[in-house]
């Protein structure tokens, strides 16, 4: 992950098996990319997952907001 | 990404002379917007999301450039892709500059409901930092037509009752239903397949019969390879992120199509083809190389196997500065990315055009209207290639600076 994190690859349903490329550090578009959203979105099955985990994007989380 | 377009912008200034002020202007931005919004999450909790909007240059209209979802977004990230979108408008003529942005995230942890709320409350955040004549967000990582229709929505909603109607062109990339305009979706891939059209129109070549290889199935590939085919090329090999594939016969590319969209949007496999090792894929015997996935691909290490005498950059950045050397000294031409895949954004543009004129455009004239608009800028940078004596990407990237800095001399600086 961290030497990825300028690239889109690490949220792309791809990034694992992709043969395009053995560089995916600094990747900022390409056509094989998966959105991951349209493909592979299971929201309920996701969100029990994460409710377990903690917060999904916990660096920026107002807990006790509500 | 922004060491790569800085480069590339430098070395086109050195060669058109760029008046000091205007480069200096050149290589900033104008505005970058950080905004925090709350949003409340299907469980009740409420997160706070970091959204961006990098404006690089208005100089020749309003702002123009997508806007991702993803984690890595950054302040750094959108400023490249930003400048790069100005250089990309300018080079097609058109009245924008550029803009890129997006929401620091990762879609893939949230529920469609949850991305709705996210993206409306992103677009009031932003308030009127976009607008139709202002800064025209369109979809891109992470983002699609749903994405800018939910934008579209919120925006207006913010705005009087009898204005609402004047801001559909707010942002472009909609569903039809929603403002979009037809051939939207395959302008990229139509403006891959019209630069090699005019390319062998100029050499005097015929498409017909030639072997062409794709690099990426997706939008942009399938829609050059459908055109090309259409046109009496022959597609011979494809890669795509699961694997290679060959056939010196040819491939069918709509059944290769049908075949990826029941096999998880991959092609190996596909019937009559056998794979091939992938780091052959550019070495192969054919005529036109059409890299459309990624950026370096073609690098100082295959650059000496190509075989194919025209390589059309269908994705950003396919070809690293080595290779470059080393393909134009073979002889192989480049039409590069920024005038090959500029057919997506001119596309933009005529959606944004229907929209503000109260028009709607048959695919047709959408096709038609096109081809004349990249045929221009096509043409353009030949010529300034024949005349300068440099290759068509350093003479896309002069054409593109010198428009801007006309616009600034004959505008002048304010006050």
């Amino acid at each position: 992950m961290e030497e990825q994190n300028r690239s889109i690859c690490v949220t792309c349903y791809n990034q694992s098996f992709c043969v395009l490329t053995t560089d995916k550090s600094d990747i900022t578009s390409c056509s094989e990319y998966e959105n991951t959203v349209e493909f592979n979105f299971e929201p309920k099955k996701r969100f029990d997952k994460l409710k377990k985990v903690g917060t999904r994007n916990s660096h920026m989380t107002w807990k006790q907001f509500a | 990404m922004l060491d790569n377009v800085m480069r590339q912008f430098d070395n086109a200034a050195d060669i058109i002379d760029l008046n000091p002020n205007i480069r200096k202007i050149l290589e900033v931005t104008n505005n970058e917007l950080v905004v925090h919004f709350p949003v409340r999450m299907d469980d009740g909790e409420v997160e706070v999301f970091k959204g961006y909007r990098v404006q690089h240059n208005n100089a020749l209209g309003p702002y123009k450039g997508g806007l991702r979802y993803h984690p890595t977004v950054d302040i750094d990230a959108a400023k490249a892709l930003a400048m790069w979108m100005t250089w990309k408008t300018s080079l097609a003529g058109l009245p924008y500059g550029g803009a890129k942005g997006g929401i620091q995230l990762d879609p893939f942890k949230y529920s469609q409901a949850e991305l709705e709320r996210i993206t409306r409350r992103f677009t009031y955040a932003l308030g009127d930092n976009i607008g139709p004549e202002l800064d025209i967000p369109a979809p891109d990582v992470n983002t699609n037509a749903q994405t800018m229709a939910w934008i579209l929505d919120t925006f207006m909603s913010t705005k009087a009752p009898a204005e609402r109607s004047k801001n559909m062109h707010v942002v472009t990339g909609k569903p039809i239903g929603a403002g979009g305009s037809y051939g939207r979706d395959r302008a990229t891939g139509y403006g891959v397949f019209l630069s090699i059209k005019f390319w062998a129109e100029h050499k005097r070549v015929d498409l017909k019969d030639k072997k062409f290889v794709v690099q990426g199935f997706g939008n942009v590939g399938y829609w050059a390879a459908h055109f090309l085919e259409k046109a009496g090329a022959s597609l011979v090999a494809v890669q795509d992120a699961y694997g290679s594939i060959v056939n010196d016969n040819g491939i069918g590319v709509e059944a290769l199509f049908a075949y990826a969209h029941g096999n998880k949007n991959g092609i190996v496999g596909f019937s009559n083809t056998r794979p091939i090792d992938n780091s052959e894929f550019f070495a192969l015997d054919c005529d036109i190389c059409i890299p459309a996935a990624l950026g370096n691909q073609i690098t100082a290490e295959n650059a000496p196997k190509v075989k194919a005498y025209l390589i059309a950059e269908g994705a950003n950045g396919p070809t690293d500065v080595e290779a470059e050397k080393i393909l134009l000294e073979n002889g192989v031409e480049i039409i590069p990315d920024i005038l090959c895949n500029s057919g997506g954004v001119i596309g933009s543009y005529f959606e944004w055009l229907q929209n503000r004129n109260g028009e709607i455009w048959q695919l047709e004239e959408v096709m038609e209207k096109l081809e004349k608009k990249l045929r221009t800028s096509f043409d353009k940078v030949r010529e300034i290639s024949d005349e300068r004596k440099v290759d068509m990407r350093t003479a896309a990237f002069m054409i593109a600076i010198e428009r801007l800095e006309q616009a600034y001399k004959q505008r002048g600086i304010f006050p």
